[in-house]
């Protein structure tokens, strides 16, 4: 029993260490030479920032890095920016001083050397890094990124014995004031005896207000829009690093779940319609949409000092239909009409074959309410009569030969 | 018979320790100058501990179910009001050069602004709002009252003016009326302690901004909140805290080293634009 016992323990453990392991990483940190990153407008600007290749442009933010719970990372820092030392700050991973990227009280790495950070991921959740060198500056540059510890037992939960979800999305809010991206300051003084030497920084007026380096019309990036099914569950993973406080308003459809903060569960989970996050926070939130709808989450940015809101940008979500619908022909054209209707309606559906189709009517929540078998002639519209149904929205799921496609109706 | 005077004396702080007790207090309204890291003397109001300007608000400590007796004098030409956030029946009015007493017992743990109403937030601003702690534990405990402070502001409320505070725009940011780096040897503010104890940081945020500090090395709990009960019992290293809010946030630090604990909002860890001259300090935990 004793042996038994031992054997378990033995291969939890080594079950445990095959996710859990030594892992290494790179990045470079860099200064632009010239403007290259585009901003919504069109306009370029300069970035100080970290890559994961000396040639790779500096993006914002910069790569996320993830891992896995235990692991024992080292993460080496290479600078070839020219300028002023640098570091990395493992914004709330709480590893020890020699570690934290702070150049007055552990190490800094200047030009052409490279240092690595040597630290543990023991808590599955999201995290920042970020230059810790004349802050103020390296990080409105641009030097910062997102770090994700994924939990030990899969990808899709939020933590042991926490929760699951379908899909993940990650947005880091910032912004970005022109006036700082200049070559006055990204060469700023500096005495490497001194690294608390102060050093005069502009007003911070930003111009641009970011969710993952872009804004207004770039927002509709899939990396950043909620494209989702109903009755799936989303875990969105927020972090504030600009200078501006957030406040996100969800619509109500999707049902959002506030569940962790700073890499934390919550002691109780909130539902909530508007979040606020501050600089350096964190939060972890669970959309639990319903419902088939289209709409936009608004994020806005305020001034910390006077509270002013300074913009709102919009981030489109599409709620699709409903889970479980897998369409094999993508491109088949199915339409029905009149639509709306009155329970009198057709179907065209040209990409299916001659013959037999089988027909499913769903209602909004993926259940099914009645089952059909149409026959498909050529050219011919299909007659249906749902009458007996009470007003509505619908899905009319066509199926053939192991092809489907899913359409809406509604019955008013 | 010396034993007998041992026992006697243990039960006399015995029933010290554990009986409520009267907490005697005065302060001052006091009219001077905050003196900025870079010399700028603001106009500036404190309740100051004696009837000389302090440039830091006098913190008033309590333990649970002790009974403030206080004294408040106003030694401005105008009137004042006094208040104690989370408390009723104690607002009052204190007439140019006149004085008030209040006296109230506290019966719940936290950390309470006591402050001056009269055109609010203008007084409070000014610099007329300060600590009192409710204590339920004998930890090492470090106190932050933060601020922040548009010298614009400052001259135009000093000489009567009105002002806009959508066009406020800070250029110094204070704890307990200082900042970066005359900060850094300031026992009261700068968090010290050994491995395993059990250290509590009393925040409050009497400016009119918005505040969000970051620890580096160590989550905290936050265990009390004055306007955002719900937070309690959160666990974070990075703690926004509301105008008019104060919190009480508990570390039991898992490994020595020397950390900073900062504002994250990076403005206000400058002092008239110049960086790291606003909210900076460290925490020095040993083995």
């Amino acid at each position: 029993m004793k042996r038994q016992l031992q054997i378990l323990v033995t291969l939890i453990i080594l079950s445990a260490s095959v996710n859990a392991q030594v892992v290494n990483e790179f990045l470079v940190a860099k200064t632009d030479l010239n403007p290259q990153y585009s901003l919504w407008d069109g306009k370029l600007t300069k970035l100080m920032g970290y890559t994961r290749l000396l040639s790779a442009p500096i993006n914002l933010p910069a790569p996320t890095l993830t891992f896995t719970e235990g692991d024992s990372i080292h993460l080496d820092l290479r600078n070839m920016s020219q300028n002023a030392p640098h570091t990395i700050h493992l914004h709330g991973l709480d590893v020890d001083q020699q570690n934290d990227g702070v150049p007055s009280l552990s190490w800094q790495v200047y030009h052409s050397q490279t240092g690595t950070y040597k630290f543990q991921a023991p808590h599955p959740g999201t995290y920042i890094y970020h230059c810790h060198v004349t802050t103020a500056i390296h990080l409105q540059g641009g030097m910062y990124g997102m770090i994700i510890v994924k939990p030990l037992s899969g990808n899709n939960v939020t933590w042991d014995g926490g929760y699951s979800y379908d899909k993940e999305y990650a947005w880091m809010l910032s912004e970005l004031d022109s006036v700082w991206h200049q070559d006055s300051l990204f060469n700023h003084n500096y005495d490497t005896l001194n690294p608390m030497m102060p050093v005069e920084v502009p007003d911070y007026n930003p111009q641009y207000f970011l969710i993952n380096g872009k804004s207004e019309q770039q927002l509709s990036d899939t990396s950043i829009r909620i494209n989702a099914q109903a009755n799936s569950t989303v875990y969105l993973r927020l972090a504030a690093i600009g200078y501006c406080g957030n406040r996100i308003i969800f619509p109500s459809a999707l049902n959002a779940q506030v569940v962790s903060t700073d890499g934390r569960p919550l002691p109780a989970t909130i539902n909530l319609d508007t979040l606020e996050l501050f600089p350096g926070e964190r939060y972890g939130v669970l959309l639990k949409p319903t419902t088939e709808f289209t709409d936009s989450i608004l994020v806005q940015y305020k001034n910390m000092n006077n509270h002013q809101y300074k913009s709102t940008q919009k981030v489109p979500v599409d709620i699709d239909g409903f889970v479980g619908i897998e369409e094999n022909i993508l491109d088949m054209d199915v339409q029905v009409f009149p639509n709306p209707n009155n329970g009198e309606l057709n179907i065209l559906a040209d990409g299916f074959q001659l013959g037999i189709l089988e027909l499913t009517i769903l209602n909004l929540w993926g259940q099914s309410i009645k089952n059909l078998e149409v026959m498909k002639e050529d050219g011919t519209p299909i007659p249906l009569d749902l009458k007996d149904l009470n007003k509505g929205i619908y899905f009319i799921k066509l199926e053939q030969n192991n092809q489907s496609k899913t359409i809406k109706t509604i019955i008013n | 018979m010396k034993q007998v005077r041992i026992l006697f004396l243990l039960l006399f702080f015995s029933f010290g320790i554990n009986s409520y007790g009267v907490v005697y207090e005065s302060v001052y309204i006091k009219c001077d100058s905050l003196t900025t890291v870079d010399a700028v003397k603001l106009p500036y109001y404190t309740f100051s501990p004696t009837d000389s300007f302090v440039q830091q608000n006098h913190r008033v400590e309590l333990m649970v179910g002790d009974t403030l007796d206080l004294w408040v004098h106003n030694t401005d030409s105008i009137d004042h009001y006094f208040d104690i956030q989370g408390t009723t029946g104690v607002r009052d009015t204190i007439p140019a050069n006149d004085s008030i007493h209040v006296v109230h017992q506290f019966t719940t743990p936290g950390v309470f602004i006591y402050y001056d109403p009269l055109k609010f937030p203008v007084y409070a601003y000014m610099g007329l709002s300060g600590m009192l702690l409710v204590k339920d534990h004998n930890h090492a405990s470090f106190y932050w009252n933060t601020k922040e402070h548009d010298s614009t502001f400052n001259y135009t409320l000093a000489s009567g003016g009105s002002v806009l505070w959508n066009q406020y725009n800070p250029k110094y940011f204070t704890i307990n009326g200082i900042s970066h780096p005359n900060i850094m040897n300031n026992p009261v503010i700068n968090i010290a302690g050994n491995v395993g104890d059990t250290l509590v940081l009393y925040i409050s945020n009497t400016g009119y901004g918005m505040r969000s500090i970051h620890f580096h090395g160590y989550h905290g709990e936050i265990m009390f909140s004055s306007s955002k009960p719900a937070t309690v019992g959160r666990v974070k290293d990075t703690f926004p805290i509301y105008p008019m809010e104060a919190v009480m946030i508990q570390i039991v630090p898992d490994k020595p080293g020397v950390y900073p604990v900062h504002e994250h909002n990076l403005v206000a860890v400058t002092g008239n634009n110049f960086y790291p001259n606003g909210m900076f300090t460290l925490m020095n935990i040993q083995p």
